[in-house]
């Protein structure tokens, strides 16, 4: 791997190969962007880079220090990462960062420390943080990976150079689906638009074989009168009840309300289409093969209804992540489903 | 040696360097002057404002060995040692490391020493608010009356976090955000020694999206100079910061007003394309219309508002078709959609469906417009009161009768058809009254339990008396041979007849009738009709009545 293995981030690793050749490198930085998009990959990439000793402005992947960073032994490159079962990265965690940032580096110019979900850092975590990642000795460079820019404190942020990740553009996904693993040309489409750029996301749908499941769910919901109780049970026995954990049931759950919430979200767009519609079929569809389902969901649900279910979905997910029974929520929300499809229009 | 960010090299090394923060420089070099420093400051303020360097270039004035008039002369051995941080008379310590109480009794332990080269022990307290309630309840007696040779300079974001006890034995000063012409002017004096060239508008916009925090718009200048070669655009400022252009804004609050849902999906689907930050789009919004609902308020003369976009024409232009109320509403609805979710599927359809709403809603009208009408209407009653003793006997028949019709139709199941045989032949149920009536008399049980009932049918062998669905236990007790036979001699009483009772249990599921409603001669149903008489013949009532064209369908006490 090197920079230019790192897809539709150009932007950054034309901005790394600058600032390296010019020395020009900052002592902190965030790297900002949705998960599975490659940040930190770049991290790892922009060490190599840094620290390589055959090429200037990239790595050879082939010195000694490339191999040891592609196998997270380098002794100056240091990984600060969320101990297991901990839900935030503690003060212990950066004491630890500030005692090595104290001591120069073992063998090469730089020492580079590399903050992962930097975004998950509690209160005494990020304040004990600020002076080092004010004025670190000098040599050390200190990369947080954040997945989102919003819990970062104002006082972190305003104290490194934040390097903003793109979405990956959904042709270059598809291109990487069909080149890796071969898959078949209807469902990379779909995949594509459905992990909002996500390289990582994608890579985990198609092996899920997430797309049939879509076209199922799409199916039960599609049609007029769900059985709430039914839909709910089947969805318990044929998607949840193969993950083992709470948290891969969980992560299952999200991503079958995510397909139902497009769906919806693609009947409000059909809805809209068809009331408002200019004739222009511009924004495209998540489950454009579905588009007769739509249609004919579309004709018995008012726009008000489509609203109040798709607010109602996004209100459940949040409760995923609650301590409660998840086959009850299940069936909860398609119970509501089932009620605000048949509630009287106004 | 490793390059150093703009932020560390320009930061201020002497007072007349620190930028807007004149009154608290005005107010410590005065001090310095007339000698008069207090043993300890609290400096507080919101982030990359100056408060660390100001506390270094305290501790420099005072410890300055030529030292003159309050200005550390930047080059003998203790100002370069303090610039570099390792002075050992200035102490700057991490509040948020050290925070324990350990680390402060250890403080409380030194203080007592002289300081070893100059004429002050400083200790800089940085981040002071993370300090524990132990650590700062232990530091209080030495921060009320430390030696003569101590001073104290604590700094913190969150002033709100340190006790009033320790506030109080400080002198505080408070740090405002920088305004955008002192950043974008510090910024092009930066940019002019660094050989930097850029556009004009480059350190507008650069101060506008820092809000206030210098060392963050260094921190950006420092990315733009490394990013762009050549001359820095306003361009690579928009994809350093990841902010959407201003024209796609508008563009999207044009398609809500012109109700065009379709092209805001459109826009939206654009802009999420071009591959930008969802939350900064967000604020970007946010910022959009608090722009628009400031032109809208405010109307006087250009140049009074300070809009974070450029075009204040358009802006006016849009303000013009939207009311506050509406953009009141839409800063509400789109900033709860910021903290409703983070999945960044989710967000995008939870956006997707607000901006749908947002181009579908009807124009909100002002609370006030509402109240006018509400006040015409009260208006309308004052006025009108000697009109309504005319409205009088009109009002009886074309009020009154729909009321009643829509009591009638409301058991519409079953019961209703009874109700209208029962009409038809009126004599059994006028008998049955009668046997109530004589029921009463004889035991009042038995009334009681019968009082949820109605009859069906009496003819010449049989009474049929039906009870609602959740009567079972009174037609249980009814039916034993003792109850039944008083029911029988009060029948036999009126009618004159050997009738049988017979009780059946309503299929349909009647509720238990109004006991009060039917007419058993109590006072208390008379005193109803009066009451009810009452309330229809208040004149405010009636002109209500009128004015909405309305009924009285129920009318009840206070108590009840």
């Amino acid at each position: 791997m090197a920079f230019s293995d790192i897809l539709a981030q150009d932007h950054i690793t034309n901005h790394f190969r600058k600032t390296i050749t010019s020395n020009h490198l900052s002592h902190a930085y965030i790297f900002t962007g949705q998960d599975g998009i490659g940040k930190t990959l770049l991290a790892k990439e922009l060490s190599k880079a840094i620290l390589c000793s055959e090429k200037e402005d990239d790595s050879c992947n082939s010195c000694n220090n490339c191999v040891r960073i592609e196998n997270s032994n380098h002794p100056d490159v240091h990984w600060i990462e969320i101990e297991e079962k901990a839900k935030f990265l503690k003060i212990d965690n950066i004491r630890d960062l500030q005692h090595s940032v104290k001591l120069s580096p073992l063998e090469s110019s730089y020492k580079i420390f590399i903050i992962k979900e930097a975004d998950r850092m509690n209160e005494e975590a990020s304040n004990c943080l600020l002076k080092t990642l004010e004025e670190p000795p000098t040599s050390t460079i200190i990369i947080l990976i954040a997945n989102s820019l919003t819990p970062v404190k104002e006082t972190i942020k305003s104290r490194c150079q934040i390097i903003r990740f793109h979405p990956i553009p959904a042709h270059i996904i598809e291109d990487q689906l069909i080149k890796r693993f071969d898959a078949d040309t209807s469902k990379v489409g779909w995949i594509s638009r459905f992990s909002s750029g996500s390289m990582g996301n994608a890579f985990e749908l198609l092996e899920d074989n997430f797309y049939e499941k879509n076209s199922d769910i799409v199916n039960r919901i599609g049609v007029s009168g769900i059985d709430n109780l039914l839909l709910a049970e089947e969805v318990i026995d044929n998607y949840l009840s193969s993950s083992e954990t709470l948290e891969e049931k969980r992560q299952a759950l999200r991503r079958i309300l995510n397909c139902i919430l497009q769906f919806y979200r693609d009947l409000l767009v059909v809805k809209i289409r068809n009331v408002y519609g200019t004739g222009k079929k511009t924004t495209p569809l998540f489950n454009a093969d579905h588009e007769d389902t739509l249609q004919q969901c579309a004709g018995y649900l008012t726009q008000k209804q489509i609203t109040a279910i798709i607010n109602d979905i996004l209100e459940s997910i949040k409760y995923i992540d609650y301590n409660l029974n998840i086959n009850l929520l299940v069936e909860n929300i398609f119970t509501r489903i089932a009620m605000l499809n048949s509630s009287e229009r106004e | 040696m490793s390059y150093i960010v703009l932020s560390r090299r320009y930061r201020p090394k002497s007072f007349s360097e620190i930028v807007g923060q004149k009154h608290i420089v005005t107010t410590l070099v005065n001090a310095l002057q007339s000698d008069r420093v207090a043993h300890a400051y609290l400096f507080a303020g919101p982030r990359g404002v100056g408060k660390t360097s100001m506390a270094r270039i305290l501790s420099k004035a005072l410890n300055c060995q030529k030292g003159k008039a309050g200005n550390p002369c930047n080059k003998c051995s203790t100002c370069n040692s303090i610039t570099n941080g390792n002075d050992i008379d200035v102490l700057e310590i991490d509040g948020a490391s050290n925070r324990g109480i350990d680390e402060v009794r250890n403080i409380r332990q030194n203080v007592g020493y002289a300081p070893a080269v100059s004429s002050y022990k400083i200790y800089i307290i940085d981040e002071v608010h993370m300090l524990t309630k132990e650590a700062f309840n232990a530091i209080l007696k030495t921060l009320e009356e430390p030696p003569e040779h101590v001073k104290f300079i604590f700094a913190t974001t969150s002033p709100s976090r340190v006790p009033d006890t320790v506030q109080s034995r400080c002198q505080r000063f408070d740090f405002k955000n920088i305004s955008v012409p002192d950043i974008s002017d510090r910024l092009a004096q930066i940019c002019k020694t660094e050989n930097i060239s850029a556009e004009e508008e480059v350190f507008q916009s650069i101060a506008k999206y820092a809000r206030g925090g210098l060392r963050d718009s260094e921190s950006i200048l420092d990315q733009l100079a490394s990013f762009c070669h050549e001359k820095i655009t306003l361009k690579d400022v928009y994809d350093i910061f990841g902010v959407v252009s201003e024209e796609k804004i508008s563009s999207l609050i044009n398609s809500f007003i012109e109700k065009n849902p379709e092209l805001s999906v459109e826009i939206f689907h654009e802009i999420m394309e071009s591959g930008r930050d969802i939350e900064g789009f967000i604020d970007q919004l946010l910022l959009y219309i608090r722009d628009l609902l400031l032109v809208s308020v405010c109307k006087e003369e250009q140049g009074t508002i300070e809009t974070v976009s450029s075009d204040i024409n358009l802006l006016r232009m849009q303000s013009s078709s939207l009311s506050p109320d509406t953009l009141m509403y839409m800063f509400q609805i789109i900033s709860e959609a910021k903290s409703k979710t983070r999945d960044l599927l989710q967000q995008r359809i939870l956006l997707e469906v607000l901006f749908i709403k947002l181009a579908t809603m009807e124009e909100l009208k002002p609370l006030s417009t509402v109240l006018d009408k509400i006040e015409g209407i009260k208006k309308m009653f004052e006025g009108n009161t000697e009109n309504v003793s005319k409205a009088v006997p009109t009002y009886n028949e074309s009020v009154a009768a729909p009321a009643k019709k829509e009591v009638k139709e409301k058991p519409s199941d079953g019961y209703a058809e009874a109700n209208n045989k029962a009409s038809g032949d009126a004599d059994f149920v006028n008998t049955w009254d009668k046997v109530m009536v004589e029921v009463q008399a004889e035991k009042k049980t038995i009334w009681a339990l019968l009082s949820g009932a109605r009859v069906l049918n009496i003819d010449n062998k049989e009474a049929v008396v039906e009870f609602p669905k959740n009567y079972l236990i009174h037609k249980e007790r009814l039916e034993k041979p003792d109850e039944k036979r008083i029911i029988e001699g009060c029948l036999e009483k009126v009618t004159g007849k050997k009738i049988q009772v017979k009780f059946t249990i309503s299929k349909n599921g009647h509720k238990a009738t109004n006991i009060k409603g039917s007419k058993h001669g109590l006072v208390q149903e008379k005193k109803r009709k009066e009451v009810e008489d009452e309330v229809k013949n208040e004149p405010m009532v009636k002109k209500t009545i009128e004015f909405f064209d309305g009924s009285i369908v129920n009318v009840r006490g206070e108590k009840e």
